[in-house]
């Protein structure tokens, strides 16, 4: 039994890999029911499997000019540290199937995993909603609107009363043979995205 | 426990699986048992890829490795 509530390491500032801010304007989302997860075997905040029910697939939603981003935040409960999370994107589109995508969205819970754009951490590539799923709460679409030229502004966030018990996984999963990287994880969520 | 990894007929590979997603992952070597295994595999097929190879066989690939590793890549570090 890991002692859970003693910290054992602290933090060094250095320069030789200073933090930077953002994530890349790309997020993978699957459904929660389609993709079973491997955790690592000590650590719950590391994913290191992701396995595709039957034909299931992870889908790739695109952006650009950094108008992607992510919040996690711990919410204190009576019970301990909670976290809220959270995916700002957008969609630069207009079409029934997008509409189609996030009324499921809405209705069904998904999981979503983001790129930071701090690449030198074993955090680099994030899974959100591991435990109770995200749904989404903020679809706006102004015809007008000049900052996003009428599309869609979208939030995924926890469904109403659940939280997630730990903050955002970290996905780590290697390759066939050798340790995971950045590269390996890259390459098998790519492997289960949707052509 | 190793002896019984050893022994064992379906080995699961390192880590703690969910089987049904949004279960809470708990399946791994320690407690699975090849009567299980089977069981599950036949429930949830879509797992096959969660489990190595049998112990009987991965001896057989290690043999076969060492012929090949001067011809595969070196390890995942070059990877970044």
């Amino acid at each position: 039994m890991s002692i859970y509530n003693k910290i054992n390491a602290g933090f060094k500032l250095g320069t030789a890999d200073p933090i930077t801010a953002g994530i890349e304007d790309v997020v993978y989302i699957f459904n929660q029911d389609d993709i079973a997860l491997t955790y690592d075997i000590t650590n719950p905040l590391i994913v290191t499997g992701l396995t595709a029910v039957s034909a299931a697939k992870v889908y790739k939603f695109e952006g650009t000019n950094n108008s992607f981003g992510t919040t996690s935040k711990l919410a204190k409960t009576q019970v301990g540290p909670r976290y809220t999370e959270e995916i700002d994107f957008n969609i630069a589109g207009l079409s029934v199937d997008i509409k189609t995508q996030l009324t499921a969205m809405g209705y069904g819970r998904v999981c979503a995993i983001t790129v930071n754009n701090y690449k030198s951490s074993d955090s680099a590539i994030e899974l959100f909603g591991a435990v109770n799923g995200l749904i989404l709460t903020d679809a706006e679409r102004n015809a007008a609107d000049e900052t996003l030229d009428g599309g869609y502004k979208l939030k995924l966030t926890n469904p109403d009363k659940l939280k997630e018990p730990y903050p955002p996984r970290a996905v780590s999963i290697a390759p066939q043979s050798g340790t995971a990287t950045y590269a390996s994880t890259i390459a098998a969520l790519e492997a289960l995205v949707v052509a | 426990m190793a002896n019984d990894i050893m022994t064992k007929k379906y080995i699961l590979k390192p880590g703690k699986h969910q089987f049904a997603p949004g279960s809470a992952a708990v399946h791994s070597n320690e407690n699975m048992s090849d009567a299980e295994a089977e069981w599950y595999l036949e429930k949830y097929p879509h797992i096959a890829s969660l489990f190595a190879f049998p112990a009987s066989e991965i001896k057989k690939a290690q043999k076969t490795k060492r012929v090949n590793s001067s011809t595969l890549p070196s390890g995942g570090k070059d990877g970044l």
